[in-house]
C-alpha cells in the first residue's frame, strides 16, 4: 500500500469530528458508538503504519497536496511519530471505552467532537514535519483541551479551564515569536531545513528563538514552574480526558520541545538552554512529589504524580545524550499505560462510589476488586519496583543522568522518588486495609482494559526487551539530527 | 545451565500459583515445593563448587538491553544455601501460622529476591532483586502496620536509591556494570588514581548507607524492630534470618569490588585500613546500642528484633576487621546467626500461635506444655549466647581471635560487651516463658503443630552439626580466604587460640549426665515465691515489684536513663514530620490557585531566562 494513506491518521478523526452533528439525534450511545469506532479504524491505521515503519526501517514521508518540501507541508512519521501515533490512538479507543460509563453531562455531540479533535491535535503535533504546522495542531490541541476542561460544567471545572487558557494562551503567544524569530532567520519553516541552517545563523537570534520556543511549549509540556494550571485542570477535567492528558496530550508538548531542541542542537550555546532545563525538570519533579504527598483527593495526587513523571521524562531529554532520549522515549511509553491505567481506575471509582475523595477507597479492595487491583499494579508500577514497566526506564534515566554528570539531579529525583512511593503505599494500604464494603459489580468492559493494561504492564516489566528496542529506535529518530535531514526530500534547496 | 534461573524464579512462580489458586492444602504444598526446589539444585552443584576443581556456573540473559550475569561462585554458593534453609524451615513454620496466599505470594517473592542478590554478577540484576526483596518483606509488613511498614520501605528505598546513584557513578567512570569489570577497572584505578579521592568517599559513603540499612547498622536500624514485630513471625525467621544478611552480603561484595580502591583511597591509619575500621566500628557500636535495647524490651518479637540488629553488627564488625580470620569468622556468623535466629523466631512464631500473647509477663511455665519447642529454643538460646558447642560459639569466637590478632582491643570489648548482653536477655526470654509459674489462661496451652516443628528441627541440626564439627565450615570458607584457620572438622586452630568443639561438646554431655544424676537421685521440690531470684533480700514493693517476668531490667534501664532520652527513632520521626509539612508548604505556597501567580510565574521564568543570557 502507498505510504500516503497516512495522512488519513489527520484527516479520519478531523472528518469524524465534522459528521458528529450528522449523527447528534441518534442519541447519546449512538455518538458515543460513533467516537469508538472511529477511534478503533485510528487505531487500525496507526497499527499498519506502525508495522510499515518498523519493517522497512524507513519514516513515511507524507507530503500535504502533492508539494514538496520545504515549499509544501509535509508529514514525518518515523520511528517515533509512528510509535507514539499508535499510543495516541490506543489511548483514545480505551477511552473511548470509558466515555460510555464515564461521560453523561450533555452536550454529548460537542464532547465527542472535541474528543476526536484532541486526538487529531495530539497526533497532528507528533506527525506534522513543519514548525508552523506544529503550532496549528498545537493550537488545536491546547484549545480542544481547554474547552474539555470545562466541560463538567462545574465551578471549579470553569474556573480551571480559565487558568489553563491565560497560561496556555501566554505560553503559546511566545512559541509563536519563536517561530516567527527562526523564520526570519532561516526563511523556512520546514523543520529538516531549519535543522540544516541552524548552525548558520546569528547565534544570538537562534538562542532567543529556541528559548522563546522552548519556554511556550513548557507551558504544555507541564515543566516547574509554569504547570501550576496542571493540577487543577486534571482533577476538574471529564475522567477520560484526565487520562487523555496525561498519556499523551502532555506527551505531544514534550515531544514537540525535544524535536525543536535537538534539531537546533547545532546553535552554539545550544548547551545552557539543556542546563535551564535540566534545572526546571528536576524541580518539576520535586515539587509536584512533595505537593502530592498529603493531597486527599485522589485524582488531583495521580495528576501531581503524572507532572511529576513526566518532569523525569523531560530530565531525561534534556541531557543531550543519546541514552537520554532513548531512555525518555522508553518512560513515555510506559507512563502512558500506567497513567492511563490509574486514571480510568481512579476515575471509575469516582465514577461508582461519587467521587475520587481517599475516603472513597477505604475498602476499595472489597467493593471493586478488579479495578482496585489495578490501580494497585498502577501504583506499585509507578514507584519503580522491579516486575513492573517503569522499574526500566527509571533505571536508565537515572544511569543516564549520572552518566551526563548531573548527579545532583539524580539525587533530587530519587528523593522525590521517596516521597512518591510513600503516598502510593498509603493509597494501597488504604484500599486493601481499612475500611469495609459490599461488592459492586464492575462494568466488563472496563475490567477487560484494566486487566489488559495490567498484564501489558507486567509483560512489559519482565520482557521489557522488545519495548526498548523499540524505544531506541524512536530516541534515535530524535537524537539523529543528520538523519532526520536526510530522509526529508528536501530538493537541494539551501543545501 | 537453566538451572540457576529455575533456582531464581521457582518460589516466585510457586508463590504466584499459590496466590492465584488459594485453595487451602495446595497453596501450602506448592509454597513449600517452591522452596524446595532452590535448595536441591544448591545441592546438585555442591560438588562443583567445592570440589577439589571448583568451577563457577554462570548464566547470562539480556532483558531490556542489560545484560544480566548470575553466578554460583564459592561466596553466592555459601550465601544462597544459607537462603534457602532458612527459606524451606520459614515454608514449613508458614503452613502452620500463615492462612493468607497474600502471605505466601509475598513472602516467596522475597525468596526470590534474596537468591537474586547472592546469584547477581552485576549490578542492575543486583538493584532489580535488591528492590524486589525490599518490596516483598514491604508488602508483607504493610498487611500488619502501615506505619512500621512505611518506616521500613522509606529507609531501605532511601539505601536502594543510594545504591542505585553509586552505581551510576561506578558506571559514568568505568561504563560497565558486571562485577568482573568494575572489579578490574577499580583495581587499576586503585594505582591510576583517575577516579578521585572525595568520589570514592562518595561512592564509599552511598553503598554503606545502601548496605547498612538492610543490615540494620546503627544509626539506620530503626525499621528494625518494629518491622520483625509486625509480620507473621515464620515469616521473620527468614526476614531477619536470611534477609538482613543481604546487608552482610553487600559489605562483602564492596570489599571484594572496591577493597584495592578504598585503601588507595581513603588511607590507612594506625595499621589499619580506614573504611574498613569504620565499617568495624559501625559494627561494634550496633552491637552494643542494639544489645541494651535488647535487654531492655518487654516484648519478645522486640526483644528478639533488636537481638538481630546486634547479632548482624557482629557481622559487619567481623568483616571490618578486614583480615581473612575476620572474614572466615563474620561469615561464619552469618550462617549462625541465621540458624538460631530462625529458630528462634520460629519458636516465637510457635508462641504466638499457641497462647496469642507476646508479652513476657503473660508467659510462664510453658516448658512442660511444649516441651519439643521448649527443647528447640534452649538450642537456640546456648547458640545465641555463645555457649559450646553451638554454632553461634564457634563463629563469635572466630570473630574475637580475629579482632585480638589485628590489635582491635577496644573492638574486642565490644564483642565481649556484646555477648554479655546477649547473654542477659537471652536468659530472661529462658526463664520468663519456659520456666516459673504458669498463668492460669495459658493452662490449655498445646504442643507446637507439626509443620511448624519440622521447621524448627531443620533449622536446629545445623546449631548442633557446626558447632560441633565447626572446621567443616572454615574450611569451606578457606577455600577462598586462603585457609586462615587451621585443624580438622573438630577442631579449630587461629594464630592465638584452640578451640576443640568436640572436646568441648563430650564434656558438656558428661557434665550434664552427672548432673541429671543429682538431680534424679538428689533433688528436693521446695517452694519459693516468683520474686525470689530477682530480689535478693530487698522487700518487694507494689511500685517497685519487679520479677523476671516483669520490668526485670528496670534498674538498667534507670541507669541509663540519660542515653535513652536521645533516641534515632525519634528523630526520624521528626525528620519525617518536617518532611510532611514541607511538601504543604509547597504546594500551598506553589499551587496556590492563584492565576495571577501562576502567570507571574511566567515573567520570573523569562527574566531568568534574560538573566541567563539565553534572551
Amino acid at each position: 500500500m502507498n505510504g500516503q494513506y497516512a495522512s488519513l491518521l489527520i484527516a479520519l478523526p478531523l472528518l469524524g469530528a465534522f459528521f458528529v452533528p450528522l449523527i447528534k439525534g441518534l442519541g447519546k450511545k449512538a455518538i458515543k458508538t460513533y467516537v469508538l469506532i472511529i477511534t478503533a479504524i485510528q487505531t487500525g491505521i496507526a497499527a499498519w503504519v506502525f508495522q510499515q515503519v518498523y519493517s522497512t526501517g524507513k519514516p513515511i514521508i507524507v507530503m500535504a497536496g502533492g508539494w514538496r518540501p520545504p515549499i509544501g507541508i509535509n508529514l514525518y512519521i518515523g520511528h517515533f511519530a509512528a510509535l507514539f501515533v499508535l499510543i495516541v490512538a490506543i489511548a483514545s479507543f480505551l477511552m473511548a471505552v470509558f466515555n460510555f460509563k464515564a461521560i453523561d453531562v450533555e452536550p454529548i455531540d460537542k464532547y465527542a467532537m472535541l474528543f476526536l479533535l484532541l486526538m487529531l491535535g495530539a497526533t497532528g503535533m507528533i506527525a506534522t514535519g513543519d514548525i508552523f504546522n506544529l503550532f496549528v495542531f498545537m493550537e488545536i490541541t491546547s484549545i480542544t483541551a481547554y474547552a474539555l476542561t470545562a466541560y463538567n460544567k462545574t465551578g471549579e471545572a470553569a474556573e480551571a479551564s480559565l487558568k489553563y487558557m491565560i497560561l496556555g494562551g501566554i505560553g503559546s503567544s511566545f512559541f509563536l515569536i519563536g517561530v516567527a524569530l527562526i523564520y526570519g532567520a532561516t526563511g523556512t519553516l520546514n523543520m529538516a531545513q531549519i535543522a540544516q541552517l541552524a548552525g548558520n545563523i546569528d547565534p544570538t537570534v537562534a538562542q532567543v528563538g529556541l528559548a522563546l520556543i522552548v519556554f511556550g511549549l513548557a507551558v504544555e509540556a507541564e515543566l516547574f514552574p509554569l504547570n501550576a494550571w496542571a493540577p487543577d485542570a486534571y482533577q476538574a477535567a471529564p475522567h477520560p480526558i484526565t487520562a487523555m492528558f496525561s498519556a499523551f496530550v502532555v506527551k505531544a508538548g514534550l515531544y514537540a520541545m525535544a524535536r525543536i531542541l535537538y534539531l537546533m542542537s547545532s546553535v552554539g550555546t545550544w548547551h545552557n538552554v539543556l542546563k535551564l532545563l535540566v534545572v526546571m525538570a528536576t524541580l518539576t519533579v520535586v515539587v509536584a512529589e512533595f505537593s502530592a504527598l498529603r493531597q486527599r483527593n485522589v485524582k488531583r495526587m495521580i495528576a501531581y504524580s503524572s507532572i511529576s513523571q513526566v518532569g523525569l521524562i523531560a530530565l531525561a531529554f534534556a541531557l543531550g545524550t543519546q541514552a537520554g532520549v532513548d531512555a525518555g522515549v522508553f518512560q513515555m511509553i510506559n507512563h502512558a499505560i500506567i497513567k492511563a491505567l490509574l486514571f480510568l481506575g481512579v476515575g471509575y471509582v469516582a465514577v461508582q462510589l461519587g467521587g475520587a475523595d481517599i475516603e472513597n477507597f477505604h475498602g476499595l479492595g472489597r467493593k471493586m476488586p478488579v479495578t482496585a487491583f489495578g490501580i494497585t499494579v498502577g501504583a506499585m508500577a509507578a514507584v519503580g519496583i522491579p516486575l513492573f514497566n517503569i522499574f526500566w526506564s527509571k533505571l536508565r534515566i537515572i544511569l543516564a543522568t549520572v552518566e551526563a554528570g548531573y548527579t545532583w539531579a539524580a539525587f533530587l529525583v530519587l528523593a522525590a522518588s521517596v516521597v512518591e512511593a510513600v503516598y502510593y503505599f498509603r493509597l494501597i494500604h488504604a484500599i486493601w486495609f481499612e475500611g469495609e464494603g459490599e461488592r459492586i459489580s464492575e462494568s466488563i468492559p472496563l475490567v477487560a482494559i484494566v486487566v489488559a493494561l495490567v498484564i501489558l504492564v507486567v509483560a512489559i516489566g519482565i520482557y521489557p526487551n522488545y519495548l526498548w528496542s523499540v524505544s531506541q529506535k524512536a530516541g534515535s529518530d530524535i537524537f539523529n539530527v543528520a538523519q532526520y535531514i536526510k530522509n526529508v526530500p528536501l530538493m537541494g534547496v539551501g543545501a | 545451565m537453566n538451572e540457576l534461573m529455575i533456582m531464581l524464579f521457582a518460589p516466585l512462580v510457586a508463590g504466584f500459583i499459590a496466590w492465584a489458586l488459594d485453595v487451602r492444602g495446595i497453596r501450602e504444598a506448592v509454597g513449600v515445593l517452591g522452596t524446595l526446589v532452590p535448595l536441591g539444585v544448591l545441592a546438585k552443584y555442591y560438588s562443583t563448587i567445592a570440589g577439589s576443581n571448583p568451577e563457577v556456573v554462570t548464566q547470562t540473559i539480556t532483558v531490556g538491553g542489560f545484560k544480566l550475569i548470575f553466578q554460583l561462585n564459592t561466596i553466592s554458593w555459601y550465601f544462597a544455601t544459607i537462603a534457602s534453609l532458612i527459606g524451606v524451615a520459614m515454608a514449613f513454620g508458614m503452613v502452620s501460622t500463615s492462612r493468607s496466599s497474600y502471605e505466601w505470594l509475598f513472602a516467596l517473592m522475597s525468596y526470590t529476591g534474596v537468591l537474586g542478590v547472592f546469584l547477581s554478577g552485576d549490578f542492575v540484576g543486583f538493584f532489580l532483586f535488591w528492590e524486589l526483596m525490599t518490596f516483598a518483606s514491604f508488602m508483607m509488613v504493610l498487611k500488619r502496620s502501615r506505619h512500621e511498614s512505611l518506616k521500613y520501605f522509606v529507609l531501605s528505598v532511601i539505601g536502594a536509591y543510594a545504591m542505585l546513584i553509586a552505581i551510576g557513578i561506578l558506571y559514568a567512570k568505568i561504563g560497565a556494570l558486571d562485577f568482573g569489570t568494575i572489579r578490574q577497572a577499580l583495581y587499576m584505578d586503585a594505582m591510576l588514581g583517575s577516579i578521585s579521592k572525595s568520589l570514592t568517599a562518595l561512592v564509599f559513603l552511598l553503598f554503606l548507607t545502601a548496605f547498612g540499612v538492610k543490615a540494620g547498622a546503627v544509626p539506620l536500624h530503626v525499621w528494625a524492630p518494629g518491622a520483625y514485630s509486625e509480620v507473621d513471625q515464620s515469616y521473620t525467621a527468614f526476614f531477619s534470618g536470611a534477609l538482613s544478611k543481604a546487608g552482610a552480603y553487600g559489605f562483602l561484595l564492596l570489599y571484594i569490588l572496591m577493597g584495592a580502591k578504598l585503601v588507595a583511597a581513603l588511607g590507612i591509619w594506625h595499621n589499619h585500613m580506614v573504611f574498613s575500621y569504620i565499617i568495624a566500628w559501625l559494627g561494634a557500636i550496633t552491637v552494643v546500642v542494639a544489645g541494651f535495647l535488647a535487654v531492655l524490651q518487654e516484648d519478645i518479637r522486640k526483644l528478639f528484633a533488636y537481638s538481630s540488629v546486634s547479632q548482624v553488627g557482629y557481622i559487619l564488625l567481623g568483616l571490618g576487621i578486614g583480615t581473612p580470620l575476620g572474614f572466615t569468622g563474620a561469615l561464619f556468623h552469618v550462617l549462625s546467626h541465621a540458624v538460631f535466629k530462625g529458630l528462634f523466631w520460629l519458636v516465637v512464631a510457635a508462641l504466638v500461635l499457641r497462647t496469642g500473647k507476646t508479652r513476657f509477663e503473660d508467659f510462664g511455665g510453658l516448658a512442660e506444655k511444649m516441651p519439643i519447642t521448649f527443647a528447640m529454643s534452649l538450642i537456640a538460646v546456648l547458640s545465641l549466647a555463645g555457649i559450646p558447642p553451638m554454632a553461634g560459639f564457634a563463629s563469635k569466637w572466630l570473630i574475637y581471635e580475629a579482632a585480638i590478632s589485628a590489635h582491635m582491643p577496644l573492638v574486642a570489648g565490644a564483642i565481649f560487651l556484646g555477648s554479655a548482653l546477649a547473654f542477659a536477655y537471652v536468659v530472661r526470654f529462658l526463664y520468663a516463658v519456659w520456666f516459673g509459674q504458669r498463668p492460669s489462661d495459658l493452662e490449655d496451652v498445646k504442643e507446637a503443630p507439626l509443620p511448624l516443628l519440622i521447621g524448627m528441627a531443620i533449622l536446629a541440626i545445623p546449631n548442633i552439626v557446626f558447632g560441633v564439627a565447626p572446621g567443616l565450615v572454615t574450611e569451606y570458607l578457606g577455600k577462598f580466604l586462603g585457609n586462615p584457620v587451621g585443624g580438622n572438622y573438630y577442631k579449630l586452630v587461629t594464630p592465638t587460640g584452640t578451640y576443640n568443639a568436640l572436646l568441648v561438646a563430650v564434656l558438656l554431655v558428661f557434665g550434664l549426665a552427672i548432673a541429671g544424676l543429682i538431680f534424679i537421685y538428689g533433688a528436693k521440690t521446695r517452694r519459693i515465691p516468683v520474686t525470689n531470684t530477682y530480689q535478693s533480700g530487698n522487700p518487694v514493693t507494689e511500685d517497685y515489684n519487679l520479677s523476671m517476668r516483669r520490668n526485670f531490667y528496670r534498674p538498667l534501664a534507670e541507669a541509663l536513663d540519660f542515653w535513652l532520652k536521645y533516641s534515632w527513632d525519634r528523630f526520624y520521626e521528626r525528620l519525617a514530620g518536617i518532611a510532611e509539612d514541607f511538601a504543604d508548604f509547597l504546594r500551598e505556597g506553589f499551587y496556590n490557585g492563584n492565576v495571577q501567580s501562576y502567570a507571574w510565574y511566567l515573567a520570573v521564568v523569562l527574566l531568568i531566562l534574560a538573566l541567563w543570557g539565553v534572551l
